[in-house]
């Protein structure tokens, strides 16, 4: 296990932020956090993450294109983009579909409410490939 | 039909000239026009005709009854037939022209058969030959008054139920067997957006163009009537530029004579617009509600677990089994909100199936289109074989496209680089089968049964979640479509993988494809620290030698301390349910070997 990689957390609820930081923390990871899309960005700019776990609702620029940007940046596809999502974020009253879910080249995806052990275990095998 | 057309006019009748109109069939006295040659059977018809309270004019020849009848109506006319220049047969024939209301009854002297057919075929209500009786003459009077209010009762009832239904809010319209429009109200072509004005008689095609409603009455029409059905439909309409979507909800019944033959249509609209939009905003309410309360809790659930997790500090066991208390509340919150989500989806319409009919074959063709680049990254060879013609099937777009984007993306996931992944279809006795085959190195038959054997077993002692249970209990058909089912034995040899809740099931499955130790520790562990799945996991791990025992335990803990834990775990599950189960002691001794090997850990 490399240790002290970098991991951005972006979620707009500064809590779970706050949480999953500190689960990476105790699993040796260095982590930035950011509220929403546009921060994340600035972050990514900045600190250049390994990794990168994304909520999909944020307001102001939501997870899907935050990640396809992500990923059309020559300078940062290689970060791995982990989404936050959960099937049931498929509100009628949005956008988010599954299917965008589906075609957004994100590395992988936890179900909220978040299995801290389990999110480990994801960060762990995209980091460690 | 009118007893006194001077009394009233005949425009359209309204509710209020309706109850004028039956007062003067229950006051008037009807009025009988006598024409005859003969002078004292016209003196003797009025004398007896005026005793019996009516109205009686009398003319001596068929042109003076005719210059009479041009300017008013007569319910009755008794013609005499025989007369010189204009015959009685000529008069009837002007009459019916005139007044077809008007009851004709055919005297004559020379009573013949021919005559009587004749005059019948001609339009008169009766015959009656002289010399005849003043009670003949009353019987047969009654008899065409009775006749002239029947006809009379009809035609109200008519008027009235055409206001009626002139006047519903709900679209009406009837059709004959050949689809001609026989009846529709204002409100049925302001629905299906028809300008027409004279539609009676026209097709249907021809007044209104909406496909749908035409394809449901195509559909009424096909219908016997020994399994006579209402079909319903909601049906969006075309709206003009800028105006909201009209959705209206048609039902069309065949109309079933007593003979049972299909003799034509009835279709209903209502409209729905206003509901639909309620319905939505309901819906919209509940799953903004419901979505508010899960994202706070899902921070909780994360906080509470950090405490857990000694990370915020030691936690004494009180405080340890308090939070757990409290997580496991705030997990309930949490799935109770997902089922009101689910609920305001199922109301919106994402969920509910809205089943069509589906050329498999399309959505094969997009699903390798889509899955393509995934399996090019990998190597494999994503392949849609030739396939034959399918029969449409009737089913949900939406839902097919997942069964197979998740079959298909699993093979993709789980077989070795360079692999190969077939997709093929066929039709076998009305049903068409459908299979994702990858070339790993699959399973025996006999790992096949025990496969299903534990998914049963284990269940429910598992506490596996409904949604799996589920799966489960479709497994049949599941499986035939999952492991390119012979389900008789030879299935094993290349096969799909299972995807029920989530990818680690079908992990399990393509771990004992590969028959690589390494990849199965890997694999094993992984499968184990899936709440759900440590028993597939286990499975896995069963098999092992010691030394793989021993890689899987340095793999396991370089996955963290927690999966030691649940590997500790399975291997005490092992020891622990052996009354119930039949381990083999080979099984049983392997289980105290983990726990040995983690211990030592």
């Amino acid at each position: 296990m490399s240790n002290k990689e970098l991991i951005l957390v972006v979620d707009d609820d500064p809590d779970l932020v706050d949480m999953v930081a500190t689960k990476l923390e105790a699993n040796n990871y260095r982590t930035a956090k950011a509220y929403d899309g546009f921060q994340a960005w600035e972050k990514i700019k900045q600190e250049k993450p390994a990794m990168v776990l994304l909520d999909v609702m944020m307001p102001n620029k939501d997870g899907y294109v935050t990640c396809e940007e992500i990923k059309k940046d020559p300078n940062f596809k290689d970060i791995a983009v982990v989404l936050l999502t959960a099937v049931v974020d498929n509100l009628p009253t949005t956008t988010y579909t599954h299917h965008s879910g589906r075609t957004t080249p994100a590395d992988d995806f936890i179900p909220k409410p978040i299995d801290l052990d389990k999110l480990m275990g994801i960060v762990q095998d995209n980091l460690g490939r | 039909m009118n007893f006194s057309k001077r009394s009233y006019s005949n425009q359209e009748i309204g509710p209020g000239n309706l109850v004028q109109k039956m007062a003067l069939i229950a006051h008037s006295s009807p009025s009988i026009l006598v024409i005859d040659d003969e002078e004292h059977v016209r003196q003797g018809c009025r004398k007896v005709l005026v005793r019996d309270g009516y109205e009686v004019t009398i003319a001596e020849s068929g042109e003076i009854g005719l210059s009479l009848i041009e300017h008013r109506h007569f319910d009755i006319i008794l013609l005499d037939l025989m007369m010189p220049s204009l015959s009685g047969f000529d008069v009837l024939a002007l009459v019916k022209a005139l007044h077809p209301d008007t009851i004709i009854i055919v005297i004559s002297g020379y009573a013949t058969f021919e005559n009587s057919v004749e005059v019948m075929k001609r339009g008169a209500f009766d015959f009656i030959p002289k010399p005849f009786s003043p009670e003949q003459l009353r019987l047969l009077t009654r008899k065409a008054i009775e006749y002239l209010r029947t006809m009379q009762d009809i035609a109200d009832e008519k008027s009235r139920m055409r206001a009626l239904i002139n006047r519903l809010t709900d679209g009406v319209m009837a059709t004959d067997a050949a689809k001609r429009i026989l009846l529709a109200n204002p409100a049925f072509l302001r629905l299906a957006g028809s300008r027409e004005v004279r539609i009676v008689g026209c097709q249907v095609g021809e007044v209104i163009q909406n496909t749908h409603l035409e394809e449901m009455i195509d559909r009424a029409l096909a219908l016997t009537g020994t399994e006579l059905a209402e079909l319903v439909e909601e049906i969006c309409l075309d709206s003009e530029a800028g105006q909201p979507q009209t959705i209206i909800s048609a039902r069309c019944i065949p109309y079933i004579d007593r003979a049972g033959r299909n003799i034509g249509t009835i279709t209903v609209l209502h409209d729905i617009t206003a509901l639909k939009r309620l319905d939505r905003i309901k819906s919209e309410f509940v799953a903004m509600v419901s979505h508010e309360i899960r994202s706070p809790l899902n921070s909780v659930l994360a906080q509470m677990k950090i405490i857990l997790d000694g990370l915020a500090g030691e936690v004494t066991p009180k405080q340890q089994e308090i939070l757990s208390r409290a997580s496991a509340k705030v997990n309930s919150l949490i799935a109770l909100s997902s089922e009101l989500l689910d609920l305001a989806r199922i109301e919106s319409g994402l969920i509910s199936q809205e089943r069509e009919q589906l050329n498999l074959a399309n959505i094969l063709e997009d699903q390798v289109a889509f899955h393509n680049p995934a399996a090019q990254a990998k190597g494999i060879s994503l392949v849609l074989e030739p396939l034959p013609r399918l029969e449409p099937v009737f089913a949900d777009r939406g839902t097919m496209e997942e069964v197979f984007s998740n079959l298909i993306a699993n093979a993709i996931n789980y077989t070795p680089e360079g692999g190969r992944v077939t997709l093929s279809a066929a039709m076998e006795s009305g049903y068409l089968r459908a299979s994702v085959a990858d070339n790993g190195i699959g399973m025996a038959p006999e790992d096949l049964g025990r496969m299903q054997e534990i998914i049963l077993a284990s269940a429910q002692e598992y506490q596996w979640p409904p949604k799996i249970i589920a799966g489960i209990i479709s497994r049949e058909s599941r499986f035939g479509l999952l492991l390119d089912g012979e389900g008789k034995g030879d299935a094993g040899h290349g096969h799909g993988l299972m995807q029920i809740d989530d990818r680690s099931f079908g992990g399990w499955l393509a771990a004992n494809d590969w028959q690589d130790p390494a990849v199965n520790i890997q694999m094993g562990v992984k499968i184990l620290t899936d709440k759900y799945n440590y028993l597939a996991g286990r499975g896995l791990l069963d098999g092992l030698s010691d030394t793989q025992a021993q890689q899987a335990a340095v793999a396991a803990y370089n996955c963290g301390e927690g999966n030691v834990a649940k590997v500790l775990q399975a291997g005490d599950d092992i020891d622990s349910r052996t009354a119930g189960r039949n381990y083999s002691a080979d099984v049983l001794a392997r289980a105290e070997q983990f726990r040995e090997v983690f211990a030592g850990t």
